[in-house]
């Protein structure tokens, strides 16, 4: 399930820990924020008195405020991967970590246990090892034969479900077959390592799994932007002139950037994480230079120049800017001055080369959101950040090749690579046209001639620029012919929960296989702003579905719940059931609400069933 | 509403006067009293060889703010007995209507697509079940049923006398027209069936 660890109901919560309890980052950091502040207590009482926990052991403490979700969280000390030369003693000591916190499930009697990805944060492991490992440590306990009375494991990721998806792949081919997993097996199909480029105390890694290359086939010479993997980054390639790295690392030891932009505010004190993190490191020379530049306040968008000292780069851009509120979203000014501040800070940089210094790339963090955590927040900051670089790209002779956009955590990270991904999804599946090229078509959705003439990568239906960009930030389908062009997302209110159960009862037809049962759950709420009546209040309910555990039924719930994640199972507005307006209602992926009565009763026998829910399945782009 | 969507219903509006299909008089589009073209009233005639033959009827349409990057809403004004268009509501299950909408359909097409519909029903995916059914094991009930439906509805000229008799045998009971001819029409005219249904 793709929901925050921290908003369900079971026994116990899985901390994905430290050895000290410190849970200072990540899921543990959030967990100790919503437990409060006497449960932090209880972990530091509980170091205090017995000391670090071994890697791989976990410890039981208690809820406290989390008290609506469990009664326990259970800490677990995830191996770090870093730390293993031998990374199959890293894997192993993993699936150990997954068995033991089950192991402690049963001797606490508990019932149910959710568990985030351990280790797959900050400790670094590979996406596939974390996925596969989560599958061994279930599958080596249900091996075991003791369960007590624990009878259900949810796993749990709020941020991804890539890793969720691999484990449900795993343990459904191999639960099947009826094999354990073998970790030599596991670390032969791993991607090797490669350093990023560059990046020597980077925490970047390799994945090669997801080194799909999202670029066309046609030339890129005309493409707005794209987006390849390499070498555990994203790299965003804008009109071909200038190419964007994301990815997490420490900023201020990265080796080969010439240029690093740290934030300041306008009493220019060197007040910030980054700006003390420098001052500690670039020695005198810098701190003598920097000396002539205090002691005067300075106005928000200035850029002051000095030079890196100890550090590896050549300049340092101190930018005068204001930190991003995280109470509330950024305003449209706000915004805007941010994407003017980085254009111009990537512009003085192209300038500075006019007298001769060659200074090819530029380093930056996310500016002024180092306290900030909020997923959405930092999206929208990351999305001015990409149009400050695209309005850059569009500029005649762009000098600065090479943008790093590094963070020291991956929740920002992550942030900018989404937005950066949607962007480039919509922006890159476009080809200018050349404008001599005198269609005398009209363009279909506004159906004027066409204005800045725009072919789409794969079908190659053409259509006014704005006109397509407008469509896609609704639909990332051709309004011609519907192909793809990207993930749909859908309006479903995003506090809606679903969870499957594995019933053994069979449904009529599928006669000798069990049946899953959907339980959605959706809160009544009101309206947001990409609903028909914002403010509108609406009902929520609970629905129950059903699918046969088949191949096919299996894969449909695997559809199902990236269709879920996406946001497209439920919306708002016109019930052609009932005949109401403004309520929550299916949207067109239809579900089996009964057991029996057959397809005029929404039940079973329905033969028909699979294959037209796969159908409304891929009109969604789901397949 | 958005400037596009003005534009583009004016455009579609004149593509659907000046069509070949109007001057047939197959399909008709009027703007009604609505003065900022979000509503509108569509027409169309029942395709020939089909229950719905010489029926005419009438669609109301509404333009959302965001077209025509969302399908225009459409539902049936006039009562039909058809397995995708609900017999209660006028809601319709086409898929052009929902996620296959895209935006190089026009009025035009929805109002041919819908026309289509009539003469093709899909009672695989149905709006409304018990027509659905009916119309898988009882066709013939079925044809006379909507035949009926469009002769009391929709102006059309093909009687059914024996339905007729039957409700005017239930409303010699007491019982108001539409919902007598419903509770029959549902329980494939057996006036046990349909009394009970209504007594109920």
């Amino acid at each position: 399930m793709l929901i925050p660890l921290t908003k369900i109901s079971v026994d116990a919560i899985v901390n994905a820990a430290n050895k000290n309890l410190s849970n200072g980052a990540g899921v543990a950091l959030a967990i100790a924020k919503e437990a409060g502040k006497q449960y932090q207590r209880e972990c530091d009482d509980l170091v205090k008195k017995n000391g670090k926990i071994a890697v791989s052991k976990n410890v039981v403490t208690k809820s406290h405020k989390l008290q609506k979700t469990c009664k326990h969280v259970i800490n677990a000390v995830g191996p770090d991967w870093a730390d293993y030369t031998d990374k199959e003693d890293a894997l192993k000591d993993l699936a150990l970590t997954v068995e033991n916190v089950l192991e402690t499930a049963v001797t606490m009697n508990m019932t149910s246990v959710a568990m985030p990805p351990i280790s797959s944060g900050i400790f670094g492991f590979p996406k596939e090892a974390c996925a596969w490992m989560y599958s061994k440590g279930v599958l080596d306990f249900t091996w075991k034969g003791s369960h007590g009375q624990l009878k259900e494991v949810i796993l749990v990721d709020v941020q991804d479900s890539t890793i969720l998806d691999m484990t449900f792949q795993y343990l459904s081919k191999i639960s099947n077959n009826g094999a354990t997993i073998q970790i030599k097996d596991v670390l032969k199909s791993l991607p090797k390592e490669q350093p990023l480029r560059g990046a020597e105390g980077g925490t970047a890694r390799a994945d090669k799994s997801e080194r799909k290359s999202v670029k066309a086939s046609t030339n890129t010479t005309d493409r707005l932007c794209s987006h390849t993997m390499e070498k555990g980054a994203d790299i965003f390639n804008f009109r071909n002139s200038v190419e964007v790295l994301v990815y997490t690392a420490d900023i201020i030891r990265l080796p080969n950037v010439d240029i690093l932009v740290t934030p300041e505010s306008r009493s220019f004190k060197g007040e910030g994480i980054l700006a003390r993190k420098i001052a500690e490191t670039a020695g005198k020379d810098y701190t003598k230079e920097r000396r002539k530049l205090e002691g005067q306040p300075r106005q928000s968008g200035e850029i002051l120049i000095t030079i890196a000292g100890n550090l590896k780069f050549q300049k340092i851009f101190h930018v005068i800017m204001s930190r991003f509120d995280d109470r509330g979203p950024p305003n449209d000014t706000q915004l805007n001055q941010f994407k003017t501040l980085i254009k111009d800070v990537i512009q003085r940089a192209n300038d500075l080369n006019v007298k001769k210094t060659k200074l090819k790339s530029i380093a930056m963090p996310l500016l002024g959101t180092g306290h900030i955590r909020d997923q959405w927040l930092l999206t929208a900051i990351g999305g001015a950040v990409f149009d400050g670089i695209y309005r850059y790209s569009k500029s005649a002779k762009t000098s600065v090749k090479e943008i790093h956009l590094v963070n020291i955590n991956e929740e920002t990270t992550s942030a900018i690579r989404k937005i950066f991904l949607s962007e480039a999804t919509e922006k890159g599946n476009l080809a200018i046209i050349d404008d001599d090229d005198e269609s005398d078509n009209s363009c279909v959705v506004c159906m004027e001639p066409m204005d800045q003439p725009v072919a789409l990568r794969n079908c190659g239906h053409q259509f006014c620029r704005d006109c397509i960009l407008d469509y896609f930030s609704r639909k990332p389908s051709c309004p011609m012919c519907n192909t793809m062009y990207g993930k749909l997302y859908g309006d479903q209110p995003v506090d809606a929960t679903a969870n499957v159960y594995l019933d053994k009862s069979s449904l009529p037809g599928h006669e000798g296989h069990g049946t899953f049962i959907i339980d959605y759950d959706i809160p009544d709420g009101r309206q947001n702003d990409q609903h028909p009546n914002p403010g509108m209040s609406y009902r929520g309910f609970r629905r129950r579905a059903y699918l046969p555990d088949t191949e096919e039924g299996q894969t449909v719930l695997h559809l199902l719940r990236e269709a879920f994640n996406q946001g497209l199972i439920f919306t708002i507005g016109y019930s052609r059931t009932t005949g109401k307006d403004n309520v929550l209602t299916w949207n067109d992926i239809h579900h089996k609400t009964r057991k029996e009565g057959g397809p005029q009763r929404f039940g079973y026998p329905d033969p028909e069933y699979i294959p037209r829910v796969k159908e409304e399945l891929a009109a969604k782009g789901i397949r | 509403m958005a400037n596009i969507a003005v534009q583009r219903i004016k455009r579609e509006f004149k593509e659907v006067v000046k069509s070949d299909e109007a001057a047939k008089s197959m399909i008709h589009l009027d703007m009604g009293s609505s003065e900022n073209m979000m509503e509108l009233t569509g027409t169309i005639s029942g395709p020939p060889d089909t229950p719905y033959a010489g029926g005419t009827y009438i669609l109301d349409i509404r333009i959302p703010e965001t077209y025509p990057f969302n399908p225009p809403k459409v539902k049936f004004n006039t009562k039909i007995w058809h397995p995708n268009i609900s017999s209660a509501t006028g809601a319709i299950c086409l898929d052009i209507l929902k996620d296959q909408w895209a935006a190089a359909m026009t009025l035009r097409t929805v109002l041919l697509s819908l026309q289509a519909l009539l003469a093709s029903p899909e009672p695989d995916d149905p709006q409304d079940a018990v027509v659905a059914k009916q119309f898988k094991e009882n066709p013939d009930i079925f044809f006379q049923t909507a035949t009926h439906w469009t002769q009391a509805y929709a102006k059309g000229s093909t009687p059914v006398p024996e339905y007729s008799d039957k409700v005017t045998q239930l409303m010699g009971m007491g019982f108001e027209e539409h919902k007598a001819r419903v509770a029959l029409s549902n329980n494939n005219w057996n006036v046990e069936c349909a009394t009970e249904n209504l007594l109920s």
